[in-house]
């Protein structure tokens, strides 16, 4: 994936490595943190800060990505914009 | 059919057309985050909206809004990833909220990356991309600093049909 300054990044990977485990996840952590590096899940954490510090340990240079499990959502979810009629 | 003027007339001794080139188009939008429309979660308490005014970026494919806004606002910080380059590590927010532009009554709802656009020094506090674009058809007029955005909703506008034209040759 090219970013507009024109480096790259895994952030493909990383949702297709959530959305494999996504139904793992939402059952049996939702609500908490999930740490994902390119080569696949690495840990779960019950806040963002404990996910954002273990990852900068684990991680000094990236990439990686930290999601919140949240039910029906995925990363790659962008949203979307929709025509109201207020 | 909703039509929003997004450009800028002579103001003071500075043309509309000047104003327009050194500030881009810009509309207003309410940023804010709708506990209802956060998968079920609520968020309490409920949090404020801020109207503010946003960059139409055509050179970016997804709208995006302030990092110092979206920190004001307190919105629910949802994805943390990063970016590696040349420069090294690059952090990237990702919030989830609500962008609503009363104007033309649509409104976005889902992921915005959280930029550096106050920090920097600009005016804007939300950037309006090519995901917005796609449902209007756009009149930039440099020569006179007016922007139009115009709906094609529910009718097939001249607008609409000179677009196809235009896309035909």
């Amino acid at each position: 994936m090219k970013l507009r300054s024109g480096i790259s990044d895994n952030f493909v990977e990383e949702c297709s490595i959530y959305d494999s485990r996504r139904s793992d996840l939402e059952r049996d952590h939702m609500g908490e943190y999930v740490l994902i590096q390119r080569d696949g899940l690495v840990a779960i954490f019950p806040t963002l800060q404990s996910a954002r510090e273990n990852a900068k340990m684990r991680f000094p240079h990236g990439p990686y990505l930290i999601s919140r499990i949240v039910e029906g959502f995925s990363p790659s979810d962008k949203g979307e914009w929709k025509f109201t009629n207020a | 059919m909703p039509e929003l003027e997004c450009g800028f007339t002579d103001l003071e001794g500075a043309s509309g057309s000047r104003r327009l080139a050194q500030v881009g188009p810009t509309l207003l939008v309410q940023v804010n985050h709708d506990p209802e429309q956060w998968f079920g979660m609520p968020v309490q308490p409920a949090l404020p909206t801020a109207t503010v005014s946003a960059l139409i970026d055509t050179g970016t494919s997804d709208s995006s809004v302030d990092a110092m806004l979206a920190e004001e606002l307190q919105l629910p910080l949802i994805v943390q990833r990063t970016v590696s380059g040349v420069g090294g590590e690059t952090s990237v927010n990702v919030y989830w909220a609500q962008l609503r532009v009363p104007a033309l009554q649509i409104q976005f709802a889902g992921l915005l990356a959280g930029v550096h656009l106050n920090a920097g020094g600009q005016p804007h506090r939300a950037l309006i991309g090519r995901d917005f674009l796609q449902h209007f058809t756009m009149i930039y007029e440099g020569r006179s600093g007016s922007v139009k955005i115009v709906s094609g909703r529910g009718s097939s506008s001249w607008f609409t049909r000179l677009s196809r034209l235009f896309a035909k040759r």
